[in-house]
C-alpha cells in the first residue's frame, strides 16, 4: 500500500521532468547534480580494504503558476556498490526504510553487490496569503542553528558524518508561517514519522539588537513534552550561537527520564576567510546505538540523542588556500569515552559548475567493550547544474 | 589688514563654492547610479591570469538601508538569497532550508572571491556623506571629458578607503573611473566603466572592470544585462519572508 505512494511521487517528479522543456522556465526551475564517488575503508592500512563506489544524482524541481502557489519535488537516486554491500556490513534492507510517514523511499533494484535506490525527499506545495504560508507534504523544517548538533532541529536530526546529503531529509508535515514581521516569523508544524508519531510545536523567531532569537515548543515523538530556545548573534566578528531543548516524558513516566540537550558555539570570520568554529555538546541522553547502527546514517538520530556521548566537542577550520581550492579540518572529541574524529578535506573547483573533493574521515572510539578504528577515503567528483 | 581680511573671506568663499559644487557633482553621479532604487540582473566574471568564473545575481536595492540579493547562477550557489536590513544581515540558503545571521563584519570581505567587496554589492557606506569632495582637475578618459574628484573620508565614517579619487563625465554625470586607495595613500583597485547604454529611464555604463593594483592579470568585470530605476517598493519588501520568495 504504501508503495503506491512511491509510484505516485515518482509520476509527480518525472511529469514535472519532462515538462520542464515546455513549461515557461521562470513558472517552472530544475536544478540539481550527479556525482561518482569511490569510497575506500579500512581498520588498519595493511589489512583488507572494503573498496565501493557510489554514482549519486539529485533533481529538485520547483512549480510556481502564480504568486500563490509553488509545487516542489525532489528526487535522490543512488547506485551504492563494492564490498561494504557485498560483505553484508551494509544492509541494504535499511535503504529501503522510508523515516517518513509516506514510503518514498525505494530500492527499485538490488543485487548481491549493488543497490538502486530512488528517495523522494521532498514533495510539498506551499500557498501563501499574504503573511501567512500553508505548507503541505514533504518538507525539510529545519529551527536549527549549530553546524554540528542541533537540539532545535526536531523534525529531523542529521548526522555531520552523512556529508554527501547536504540537502538532508524532509519530513511529512503540516506547517503554518505567519510573518509576524519583516524579520520576525511565528510557526506552527506538525509531522508524522514512519512509526505514525506525531511531533507537533509552535515556533517563534525575532531579531533583537544584532541577535536572533528562537523558542519552541509542542509534543516530540507522541510521548514527550518538548521545549526548546536557540539564538545567534554578533559581537563584532565574534559570532555566538547555540540552542537548548528539554524533553519530559509524559507517557510511561517510571522507566524513562527527562532529556536535555544543549549546544553552545563561538566562530569567528578571519579578514582573509579563514573560518574557525567551535561547538560543545551535551546531552543527558548520549545514544551508543549509533555505533552499532552505522554513523554515518541520520536514521538512528533525533533531537534528543545527537551523539553517543554525554559531552562532545566540535571545532571547525577552513581556508581557501586559493579561491578555487578550499581546505577544512574539522575534529570531534568525545571526553566521556575516550574517542575522537577527524575529517580533513579538499575541494577544487574545476569550472564554473564541476568540483572535485578528497575528504577523509578517521573514527577512534573506545566503548567499554569495544574499540572502534575506522578510516574512510572519499574522491568525489560533482557537476551542478 | 582690511584687504586681507577680504581677501582670506574671498578665498573660503570660493573654495566653499568649489567644495560645494564638488559636493554637487557627486551628489548628482551618485543619485544618477542609484537611483532611490533599482531592481538590476548583474553578471560578475572573476578573471585570474589562468581561470574564469561568472556568477550571476539579481538585486533589489532601495537607498542604502534596505537591499535583497538572489544569486542565479553558478547552478550551486543558485537561489541563495542575502537580505540587508540597516545594519543587519541574514542569508538564507535553500539548500538546507536556514537562515543564517552573518556579521556586519563581513561587509569588507571580497564577495564570493572577486575583486567587489561585499560593501559595493549592498552598498554600505556612501559617497556623499562619508567623504568631503574636492575638484582636482579635468581629464579625458577613453574620449570622455571628465571632472576629476578627489574624496576624503570624514573623521567619523567607518569606511575601508583612505581616499577615492572619481572621473565624472562633465556632461552625463557618469562614473567613467575610480581609483581606491588606502590609508597609506597606496593604491588599491581602479575601476573602469564602459558601454554606456539606455537602461530603463537613464543613459548608464553597463560594463565596469575593476582591476586590482598589485596582482597583475587580475580583475573583475561586471555587466549589467538590466535595470530598473525608481521602482516603487516598500520597506517591507526587504522581509526574510521575501528571502525565500525571489525568483
Amino acid at each position: 500500500m504504501r508503495n503506491i505512494f512511491f509510484k505516485i511521487g515518482l509520476i509527480i517528479t518525472s511529469t514535472l521532468l519532462i515538462n520542464t522543456k515546455i513549461q515557461c522556465q521562470q513558472k517552472l526551475q530544475a536544478s540539481g547534480f550527479v556525482s561518482a564517488m569511490p569510497t575506500f575503508m579500512f581498520s588498519d592500512i595493511s589489512q583488507e580494504w572494503s573498496n565501493d563506489f557510489t554514482l549519486h544524482n539529485r533533481f529538485d524541481f520547483s512549480y510556481t503558476p502564480s504568486s500563490t502557489f509553488t509545487f516542489e519535488a525532489g528526487l535522490r537516486n543512488r547506485i551504492i556498490s563494492g564490498d561494504m554491500i557485498t560483505s553484508g556490513m551494509i544492509d541494504i534492507g535499511n535503504y529501503n526504510t522510508d523515516q517518513g510517514w509516506l514510503d518514498i523511499t525505494e530500492n527499485i533494484a538490488s543485487g548481491k553487490s549493488y543497490a538502486l535506490n530512488s528517495s523522494i525527499d521532498r514533495l510539498f506545495m506551499n500557498i501563501t496569503f499574504n503573511k501567512l504560508e500553508i505548507t503541505l507534504g514533504r518538507q525539510r523544517i529545519n529551527w536549527g542553528i549549530s553546524t554540528a548538533w542541533n537540539p532545535n532541529d526536531i523534525f529531523n536530526a542529521y548526522s555531520f558524518f552523512d556529508f554527501d546529503y547536504i540537502k538532508r531529509p524532509g519530513s511529512d508535515a503540516l506547517r503554518f508561517k505567519y510573518y509576524t514581521g519583516n524579520t520576525s516569523v511565528l510557526e506552527f508544524a506538525t509531522a508524522v514519522d514512519n512509526n505514525k508519531k506525531v511531533t507537533s510545536a509552535l515556533f517563534s523567531r525575532f531579531s533583537l539588537k544584532s541577535f536572533d532569537l528562537q523558542f519552541s515548543t509542542g509534543i516530540f515523538k507522541s510521548d514527550h513534552i518538548y521545549l526548546g530556545a536557540g539564538w545567534s548573534g554578533y559581537f563584532n566578528r565574534v559570532g555566538f550561537k547555540g540552542e537548548l531543548s528539554t524533553f519530559v516524558p509524559y507517557q510511561n513516566r517510571n522507566d524513562r527520564e527527562q532529556i536535555w540537550s544543549a549546544t553552545i558555539g563561538v566562530d569567528y570570520i578571519f579578514e582573509n576567510s579563514f573560518t574557525i568554529i567551535t561547538e560543545f555538546l551535551y546531552q543527558s541522553g548520549s545514544n551508543k546505538q549509533i555505533l552499532s547502527e552505522g554513523l554515518f546514517t541520520a536514521n538512528n538520530l533525533d533531537a534528543r540523542s545527537l551523539s553517543f556521548s554525554e559531552y562532545s566537542l566540535f571545532a571547525s577550520t577552513s581556508y581557501p588556500i586559493t579561491p578555487l581550492l578550499n581546505a577544512s579540518l574539522s575534529a570531534m572529541y568525545y571526553p566521556s569515552m575516550p574517542g575522537f574524529f577527524v575529517n580533513p578535506s579538499v575541494e577544487y573547483s574545476i569550472s564554473n559548475n564541476w568540483y572535485l573533493s578528497a575528504i577523509a574521515q578517521y573514527f577512534n572510539i573506545e566503548t567499554e567493550d569495544n574499540k572502534t578504528e575506522i578510516s574512510m577515503l572519499y574522491l568525489r567528483l560533482k557537476a551542478n547544474f | 589688514m582690511k584687504k586681507s581680511i577680504l581677501l582670506i573671506l574671498s578665498l573660503t568663499l570660493i573654495s566653499a563654492l568649489k567644495a560645494q559644487s564638488a559636493k554637487d557633482i557627486i551628489i548628482k553621479a551618485d543619485q544618477k547610479w542609484q537611483g532611490l532604487s533599482q531592481i538590476s540582473s548583474m553578471e560578475m566574471t572573476i578573471v585570474r591570469p589562468t581561470w574564469e568564473r561568472t556568477i550571476a545575481f539579481k538585486g533589489w536595492t532601495k537607498g542604502r538601508d534596505y537591499s535583497l540579493t538572489l544569486i542565479t547562477a553558478p547552478a550551486r550557489e543558485k537561489g541563495q538569497t542575502f537580505l540587508k536590513r540597516q545594519n543587519e544581515m541574514w542569508t538564507w540558503n535553500p539548500s538546507i532550508n536556514r537562515l543564517i545571521k552573518l556579521p556586519a563584519a563581513m561587509m569588507s570581505q571580497g564577495w564570493m572571491g572577486s575583486d567587489f567587496t561585499n560593501d559595493d554589492i549592498l552598498k554600505e557606506s556612501s559617497i556623499v556623506v562619508d567623504y568631503t569632495h574636492k575638484i582636482i582637475g579635468k581629464e579625458e578618459i577613453n574620449g570622455i571629458m571628465c571632472h576629476k574628484i578627489e574624496l576624503i573620508p570624514t573623521e567619523e565614517a567607518a569606511v575601508v578607503w583612505g581616499k577615492i579619487i572619481k572621473w565624472i563625465s562633465i556632461d552625463e554625470t557618469d562614473q567613467i573611473k575610480n581609483e581606491y586607495y588606502d590609508e597609506d595613500e597606496m593604491l588599491v583597485k581602479t575601476d573602469i566603466a564602459s558601454d554606456i547604454k539606455l537602461m530603463g529611464d537613464r543613459k548608464i555604463p553597463t560594463r565596469i572592470e575593476v582591476i586590482p593594483a598589485d596582482k597583475p592579470g587580475n580583475k573583475t568585470i561586471v555587466i549589467i544585462t538590466n535595470i530598473k530605476y525608481n521602482v516603487k517598493m516598500d520597506n517591507s519588501f526587504f522581509s526574510q519572508q521575501n528571502m525565500k520568495k525571489l525568483k
